[in-house]
Protein backbone atom coordinates (compact mmCIF):
# COMPACT_ATOMS: atom_id res chain seq x y z
CA UNK A 1 0.00 0.00 0.00
CA UNK A 2 1.21 3.31 -0.54
CA UNK A 3 1.16 4.92 2.76
CA UNK A 4 -1.37 8.13 2.82
CA UNK A 5 -0.48 10.72 5.42
CA UNK A 6 -0.47 9.79 8.57
CA UNK A 7 -3.22 11.51 9.91
CA UNK A 8 -5.38 9.88 7.65
CA UNK A 9 -4.24 6.42 8.74
CA UNK A 10 -5.11 7.03 12.21
CA UNK A 11 -8.61 8.12 11.29
CA UNK A 12 -9.03 5.22 9.42
CA UNK A 13 -7.69 2.75 12.24
CA UNK A 14 -9.51 4.68 14.44
CA UNK A 15 -13.11 3.30 13.09
CA UNK A 16 -11.68 -0.52 13.36
CA UNK A 17 -10.45 0.49 16.95
CA UNK A 18 -13.86 1.84 18.03
CA UNK A 19 -15.42 -1.58 16.35
CA UNK A 20 -13.17 -3.56 18.05
CA UNK A 21 -13.70 -1.83 21.62
CA UNK A 22 -17.35 -2.15 21.35
CA UNK A 23 -16.70 -6.16 20.42
CA UNK A 24 -14.78 -6.64 23.29
CA UNK A 25 -14.33 -10.15 24.06
CA UNK A 26 -16.40 -10.85 27.33
CA UNK A 27 -15.46 -13.95 29.82
CA UNK A 28 -18.30 -16.24 30.46
CA UNK A 29 -20.21 -16.32 34.21
CA UNK A 30 -18.86 -19.78 34.69
CA UNK A 31 -15.26 -18.66 34.29
CA UNK A 32 -15.88 -15.79 36.65
CA UNK A 33 -17.32 -17.86 38.75
CA UNK A 34 -14.50 -20.56 38.70
CA UNK A 35 -11.98 -17.24 39.08
CA UNK A 36 -14.06 -16.14 42.47
CA UNK A 37 -13.91 -19.58 43.50
CA UNK A 38 -9.83 -19.77 43.10
CA UNK A 39 -10.04 -16.32 45.23
CA UNK A 40 -11.91 -17.60 48.10
CA UNK A 41 -9.40 -20.84 47.99
CA UNK A 42 -6.29 -18.96 47.89
CA UNK A 43 -8.31 -16.58 50.75
CA UNK A 44 -8.95 -19.16 53.05
CA UNK A 45 -5.26 -20.94 52.48
CA UNK A 46 -3.75 -17.76 54.01
CA UNK A 47 -6.09 -16.59 56.49
CA UNK A 48 -6.55 -19.79 58.11
CA UNK A 49 -5.08 -19.10 62.06
CA UNK A 50 -1.82 -21.28 62.43
CA UNK A 51 -1.97 -24.65 63.42
CA UNK A 52 -2.07 -24.58 67.08
CA UNK A 53 1.19 -26.42 68.86
CA UNK A 54 1.53 -27.05 72.32
CA UNK A 55 4.40 -24.69 73.60
CA UNK A 56 6.91 -26.28 76.22
CA UNK A 57 6.46 -25.64 79.40
CA UNK A 58 8.93 -23.60 80.94
CA UNK A 59 11.52 -25.17 83.56
CA UNK A 60 13.54 -23.46 86.34
CA UNK A 61 17.02 -23.93 86.31
CA UNK A 62 16.98 -26.99 88.72
CA UNK A 63 14.34 -28.87 86.93
CA UNK A 64 15.58 -27.88 83.79
CA UNK A 65 19.11 -29.65 85.36
CA UNK A 66 17.63 -32.76 86.85
CA UNK A 67 15.69 -33.39 83.59
CA UNK A 68 18.96 -33.35 81.79
CA UNK A 69 20.71 -36.27 83.99
CA UNK A 70 17.11 -38.49 83.49
CA UNK A 71 15.36 -36.92 86.21
CA UNK A 72 14.69 -37.20 89.80
CA UNK A 73 14.63 -41.38 89.88
CA UNK A 74 17.66 -41.27 88.19
CA UNK A 75 19.11 -38.35 90.38
CA UNK A 76 18.12 -40.46 94.05
CA UNK A 77 20.02 -43.59 92.09
CA UNK A 78 22.81 -41.40 90.81
CA UNK A 79 23.27 -39.75 94.76
CA UNK A 80 23.28 -43.77 96.37
CA UNK A 81 26.16 -44.41 94.09
CA UNK A 82 27.77 -41.12 94.45
CA UNK A 83 28.09 -41.90 97.51
CA UNK A 84 29.06 -45.46 97.58
CA UNK A 85 31.42 -44.21 95.18
CA UNK A 86 33.04 -41.39 97.01
CA UNK A 87 33.12 -43.94 99.62
CA UNK A 88 35.11 -46.72 97.97
CA UNK A 89 36.83 -43.70 96.50
CA UNK A 90 38.04 -43.00 99.34
CA UNK A 91 39.49 -46.48 100.92
CA UNK A 92 40.90 -46.96 97.44
CA UNK A 93 43.33 -43.80 97.57
CA UNK A 94 44.14 -44.52 101.33
CA UNK A 95 45.10 -47.77 101.44
CA UNK A 96 46.31 -48.08 98.39
CA UNK A 97 48.31 -45.47 97.23
CA UNK A 98 51.27 -46.78 98.32
CA UNK A 99 50.98 -49.72 95.82
CA UNK A 100 49.68 -47.12 93.32
CA UNK A 101 52.83 -45.15 93.68
CA UNK A 102 55.22 -48.06 93.54
CA UNK A 103 53.13 -49.57 90.64
CA UNK A 104 54.12 -46.67 88.64
CA UNK A 105 57.50 -46.77 89.43
CA UNK A 106 58.10 -44.18 92.01
CA UNK A 107 58.65 -46.20 94.83
CA UNK A 108 61.80 -44.93 95.41
CA UNK A 109 60.59 -41.58 95.84
CA UNK A 110 58.26 -42.18 98.43
CA UNK A 111 59.60 -41.86 102.05
CA UNK A 112 59.30 -43.53 105.09
CA UNK A 113 57.73 -40.02 106.33
CA UNK A 114 55.43 -40.39 104.20
CA UNK A 115 54.09 -43.73 105.37
CA UNK A 116 54.43 -42.24 109.14
CA UNK A 117 51.58 -39.62 107.27
CA UNK A 118 48.96 -42.38 106.40
CA UNK A 119 46.49 -44.08 108.72
CA UNK A 120 46.88 -47.95 109.00
CA UNK A 121 44.34 -49.12 106.00
CA UNK A 122 42.98 -51.59 108.29
CA UNK A 123 41.60 -48.44 110.76
CA UNK A 124 40.19 -46.60 108.26
CA UNK A 125 38.61 -49.45 106.58
CA UNK A 126 36.91 -49.61 109.96
CA UNK A 127 35.86 -46.38 110.14
CA UNK A 128 33.73 -45.89 107.12
CA UNK A 129 32.16 -49.36 107.84
CA UNK A 130 31.11 -47.56 111.34
CA UNK B 1 -20.17 -6.32 53.93
CA UNK B 2 -22.73 -6.23 51.39
CA UNK B 3 -21.73 -7.01 47.36
CA UNK B 4 -23.21 -3.35 46.82
CA UNK B 5 -20.95 -1.72 49.43
CA UNK B 6 -18.33 -2.83 47.30
CA UNK B 7 -19.02 -0.50 44.43
CA UNK B 8 -17.73 2.80 46.38
CA UNK B 9 -14.80 1.45 47.26
CA UNK B 10 -11.54 1.58 45.25
CA UNK B 11 -9.42 -1.13 43.70
CA UNK B 12 -6.52 -1.15 46.23
CA UNK B 13 -9.27 -1.05 48.89
CA UNK B 14 -10.73 -4.33 48.12
CA UNK B 15 -7.64 -5.82 47.59
CA UNK B 16 -6.63 -4.90 51.15
CA UNK B 17 -10.14 -6.39 52.57
CA UNK B 18 -9.35 -9.23 50.53
CA UNK B 19 -5.64 -10.07 52.14
CA UNK B 20 -7.89 -9.38 55.59
CA UNK B 21 -10.22 -11.94 54.66
CA UNK B 22 -13.31 -10.45 53.77
CA UNK B 23 -15.02 -12.92 50.92
CA UNK B 24 -16.95 -10.20 49.39
CA UNK B 25 -14.40 -8.52 48.12
CA UNK B 26 -12.86 -11.31 46.42
CA UNK B 27 -16.12 -11.43 44.40
CA UNK B 28 -15.90 -7.61 43.76
CA UNK B 29 -12.42 -8.09 42.58
CA UNK B 30 -13.32 -10.68 40.03
CA UNK B 31 -16.31 -8.65 38.61
CA UNK B 32 -13.86 -5.32 38.45
CA UNK B 33 -10.37 -7.57 36.98
CA UNK B 34 -11.37 -10.64 35.30
CA UNK B 35 -13.22 -9.45 32.64
CA UNK B 36 -10.22 -6.82 32.00
CA UNK B 37 -7.70 -9.72 32.53
CA UNK B 38 -9.65 -11.62 29.92
CA UNK B 39 -10.10 -9.12 27.39
CA UNK B 40 -6.53 -8.37 27.91
CA UNK B 41 -5.44 -12.00 26.87
CA UNK B 42 -8.15 -12.48 24.00
CA UNK B 43 -6.69 -9.19 22.46
CA UNK B 44 -2.88 -10.62 23.00
CA UNK B 45 -3.09 -13.97 22.48
CA UNK B 46 -5.95 -14.33 20.00
CA UNK B 47 -7.43 -17.38 21.83
CA UNK B 48 -10.22 -18.04 24.11
CA UNK B 49 -9.02 -21.13 25.88
CA UNK B 50 -5.79 -19.55 26.45
CA UNK B 51 -6.88 -16.70 27.50
CA UNK B 52 -8.68 -18.14 30.38
CA UNK B 53 -5.95 -19.94 31.20
CA UNK B 54 -3.74 -16.47 31.46
CA UNK B 55 -6.36 -14.57 33.09
CA UNK B 56 -6.48 -17.29 35.32
CA UNK B 57 -2.68 -17.55 36.26
CA UNK B 58 -2.68 -13.57 36.58
CA UNK B 59 -5.80 -13.28 39.34
CA UNK B 60 -3.90 -16.34 41.08
CA UNK B 61 -0.93 -14.04 41.05
CA UNK B 62 -3.20 -11.63 42.28
CA UNK B 63 -4.72 -13.41 45.42
CA UNK B 64 -1.25 -14.55 46.58
CA UNK B 65 0.21 -10.61 46.82
CA UNK B 66 -2.67 -9.51 48.58
CA UNK B 67 -1.19 -9.84 52.07
CA UNK B 68 1.98 -8.03 51.34
CA UNK B 69 0.25 -5.33 48.94
CA UNK B 70 2.01 -2.16 49.86
CA UNK B 71 -0.80 0.66 49.50
CA UNK B 72 -0.30 4.00 47.74
CA UNK B 73 2.43 2.04 45.56
CA UNK B 74 1.24 1.45 42.19
CA UNK B 75 -2.64 0.93 40.78
CA UNK B 76 -4.13 -2.59 41.06
CA UNK B 77 -5.48 -2.52 37.61
CA UNK B 78 -2.18 -1.04 36.50
CA UNK B 79 -0.13 -4.33 38.38
CA UNK B 80 -2.55 -6.51 36.55
CA UNK B 81 -2.17 -5.14 33.29
CA UNK B 82 1.92 -5.48 33.72
CA UNK B 83 1.26 -9.49 35.34
CA UNK B 84 -0.91 -10.12 32.22
CA UNK B 85 1.14 -8.41 29.26
CA UNK B 86 4.45 -10.29 30.39
CA UNK B 87 2.72 -13.64 30.79
CA UNK B 88 1.36 -12.82 27.41
CA UNK B 89 4.71 -12.45 26.66
CA UNK B 90 6.20 -15.19 27.63
CA UNK B 91 3.61 -17.40 26.12
CA UNK B 92 3.96 -16.15 22.58
CA UNK B 93 7.90 -16.44 22.92
CA UNK B 94 7.34 -19.82 23.47
CA UNK B 95 4.51 -20.04 20.97
CA UNK B 96 6.76 -18.40 17.77
CA UNK B 97 10.24 -19.28 19.23
CA UNK B 98 10.66 -15.90 17.71
CA UNK B 99 11.77 -12.20 19.24
CA UNK B 100 9.25 -9.90 20.33
CA UNK B 101 10.17 -7.29 17.81
CA UNK B 102 10.46 -9.76 14.79
CA UNK B 103 7.57 -10.01 12.58
CA UNK B 104 6.26 -13.19 12.28
CA UNK B 105 6.03 -14.72 9.30
CA UNK B 106 2.47 -14.56 7.77
CA UNK B 107 0.88 -17.90 7.79
CA UNK B 108 -0.10 -19.50 4.09
CA UNK B 109 -3.77 -17.98 3.49
CA UNK B 110 -3.28 -15.24 5.87
CA UNK B 111 -4.09 -12.77 3.60
CA UNK B 112 -7.15 -14.22 2.00
CA UNK B 113 -8.28 -15.12 5.51
CA UNK B 114 -8.01 -11.64 6.49
CA UNK B 115 -9.64 -10.62 3.57
CA UNK B 116 -12.43 -12.86 4.57
CA UNK B 117 -12.99 -11.34 8.41
CA UNK B 118 -12.89 -7.34 6.87
CA UNK B 119 -15.76 -8.51 4.79
CA UNK B 120 -17.66 -10.36 8.09
CA UNK B 121 -16.35 -8.16 11.16
CA UNK B 122 -14.22 -5.48 11.39
CA UNK B 123 -13.57 -5.78 14.85
CA UNK B 124 -12.63 -9.32 13.90
CA UNK B 125 -10.42 -7.37 11.34
CA UNK B 126 -8.72 -5.65 13.58
CA UNK B 127 -8.00 -8.80 15.65
CA UNK B 128 -6.74 -11.03 13.18
CA UNK B 129 -4.47 -8.15 11.89
CA UNK B 130 -3.42 -7.18 15.64
CA UNK B 131 -2.54 -10.82 15.84
CA UNK B 132 0.45 -10.23 12.76
CA UNK B 133 1.90 -7.26 14.74
CA UNK B 134 4.90 -8.69 16.40
CA UNK B 135 4.07 -9.01 20.45
CA UNK B 136 5.72 -5.93 21.95
CA UNK B 137 3.72 -3.55 19.09
CA UNK B 138 0.63 -5.43 19.85
CA UNK B 139 1.10 -4.94 23.26
CA UNK B 140 1.28 -1.11 23.02
CA UNK B 141 -1.34 -0.99 20.31
CA UNK B 142 -3.74 -2.72 22.28
CA UNK B 143 -3.16 -0.93 25.73
CA UNK B 144 -3.33 2.23 23.95
CA UNK B 145 -6.27 2.10 21.58
CA UNK B 146 -8.63 -0.68 23.08
CA UNK B 147 -7.85 -0.70 26.57
CA UNK B 148 -7.39 3.34 27.09
CA UNK B 149 -4.41 3.30 28.56
CA UNK B 150 -2.30 6.51 28.75
CA UNK B 151 1.17 6.34 27.50
CA UNK B 152 2.97 6.35 31.18
CA UNK B 153 0.68 4.02 32.19
CA UNK B 154 1.90 1.72 29.71
CA UNK B 155 5.20 2.09 30.29
CA UNK B 156 4.37 1.30 33.62
CA UNK B 157 2.63 -1.69 32.45
CA UNK B 158 5.56 -2.62 30.13
CA UNK B 159 8.11 -1.65 32.17
CA UNK B 160 9.66 0.54 29.11
CA UNK B 161 10.35 4.38 28.31
CA UNK B 162 7.64 6.06 27.30
CA UNK B 163 9.39 6.83 24.13
CA UNK B 164 9.66 3.52 23.62
CA UNK B 165 5.67 3.19 23.75
CA UNK B 166 5.42 6.18 21.49
CA UNK B 167 7.70 4.02 19.09
CA UNK B 168 6.03 0.75 19.64
CA UNK B 169 2.87 1.89 18.99
CA UNK B 170 3.39 4.27 15.96
CA UNK B 171 5.01 1.39 14.13
CA UNK B 172 2.68 -1.25 15.15
CA UNK B 173 -0.52 1.27 14.01
CA UNK B 174 1.87 1.93 10.64
CA UNK B 175 1.82 -1.92 10.28
CA UNK B 176 -1.90 -2.64 10.76
CA UNK B 177 -2.53 0.40 8.78
CA UNK B 178 -0.79 -1.38 6.18
CA UNK B 179 -2.53 -4.92 6.53
CA UNK B 180 -5.82 -3.73 6.92
CA UNK B 181 -5.45 -1.47 3.93
CA UNK B 182 -6.78 -3.92 1.19
CA UNK B 183 -10.14 -4.23 2.04
CA UNK B 184 -10.85 -0.60 3.34
CA UNK B 185 -12.91 1.17 1.13
CA UNK B 186 -15.62 -1.98 0.25
CA UNK B 187 -15.82 -1.36 4.01
CA UNK B 188 -16.54 2.15 3.78
CA UNK B 189 -13.60 3.35 5.27
CA UNK B 190 -12.34 4.89 1.97
CA UNK B 191 -11.20 8.35 2.03
CA UNK B 192 -14.46 9.70 0.58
Amino acid sequence: MAMTDGREDDLDLERFFRAARAAAPEPSEAFLTRLAAQGLAEQARFAAPPVLRQAPKRRGLVATLVAAVGGWAALGGMAGGMATAMVAGLWIGLAGAPTLVQAVGLGSAVTAEADSYLPDADVLALAVTQ
Amino acid sequence: MAFDETRALSDETLLVLYGNGDGTAARALVERLGPLAYRLAVRMLGDRAEAEDLAQEALLRLWKIAPEWRTGEAKVSTWLYRVVTNLATDRLRRRRGVGLDEAPELPDGAASALEVMIETDRAQALELALAQLPARQRQAVVLRHLEGLTNPEIAVAMEIGVEAVESLTARGKRTLAQLLAPRRAELGYGHD
